[in-house]
């Protein structure tokens, strides 16, 4: 493998002895191979996902920063609405 | 914490003056002006849906992010379903008292958040359905008057 970085992370002991059983059973050649994998997966389930997709991630994780009120964003429909009661 | 429903911020984003609700409707919300409301998720996406079907996706794009960088609202989302059998029993309850789809799944979402009070809709088919009081803006504004 060309070009690559050595990353350092903290996992639980658990998790990791699952990812070891994946690794055992021949579905990924060592941890590293294992990661590359699930790393690949996330970098393509965010690319895929819309900006409103990506906003209710930060929002659900509490990394949104919050400011303002939409309170003042009237606007002017382009035809009559009716709400139903 | 009043938990607002999306008939009630429709006719405010959409500014539907001709609607007889309407006055009230913005009384309401004004007296909330500074506080904390919540809305839940399928509340917001009914109002999304009506402000892009009114004034255009742009528009329904950023009221939605809007809603949840506000300071001033809480956007509440249920657990998410494990399974179709979990997402069964959470809304056959309320589906068997006679709400439908959209209203069972308010109903499931203000269940799963403890610090709601009160859902605030116009919608007259919702009381007595919902895990809180149901009350309308008029009525939230008799009872701040009193």
């Amino acid at each position: 493998m060309t070009d690559t970085v050595l990353l350092q992370v903290r996992v639980s002991a658990s998790l990791l002895r699952r990812v070891d059983e994946l690794c055992a059973e021949g579905l990924f050649k060592n941890r590293s191979d294992a990661v590359n994998d699930a790393l690949r997966y996330l970098v393509l389930r965010y690319s895929r996902t819309s900006p409103e997709g990506k906003l209710t991630s930060l929002y659900l994780g509490g990394r949104l920063a919050r400011s303002g009120s939409p309170s003042d964003m009237v606007f002017k429909p382009k035809r009559e609405v009716e709400v139903e009661f | 914490m009043d938990a607002v429903g999306s008939d009630v911020l429709t006719l405010h984003h959409l500014a539907v003056e001709s609607d007889p609700r309407y006055r009230d409707n913005e009384l309401y919300l004004q007296s909330l002006k500074g506080e904390v409301k919540a809305v839940t998720v399928y509340d917001l996406l009914n109002l999304i849906g009506s402000v892009a079907d009114a004034v255009g996706e742009r528009e329904a794009r950023e009221l939605y992010a809007a809603y949840l960088r506000s300071e001033e609202h809480v956007v509440l989302f249920p657990r998410p379903p494990g399974s179709w059998e979990e997402l069964m029993e959470e809304l056959m309850p309320y589906v068997l008292k006679g709400l439908d789809h959209n209203g069972a799944l308010i109903a499931m979402t203000v269940a799963s958040h403890h610090e709601i009070r009160r859902y605030v809709t116009w919608r007259k088919l919702y009381r007595g359905k919902m895990p809180v009081n149901v009350v309308s803006p008029k009525e939230c504004l008799r009872s701040t008057q009193v």
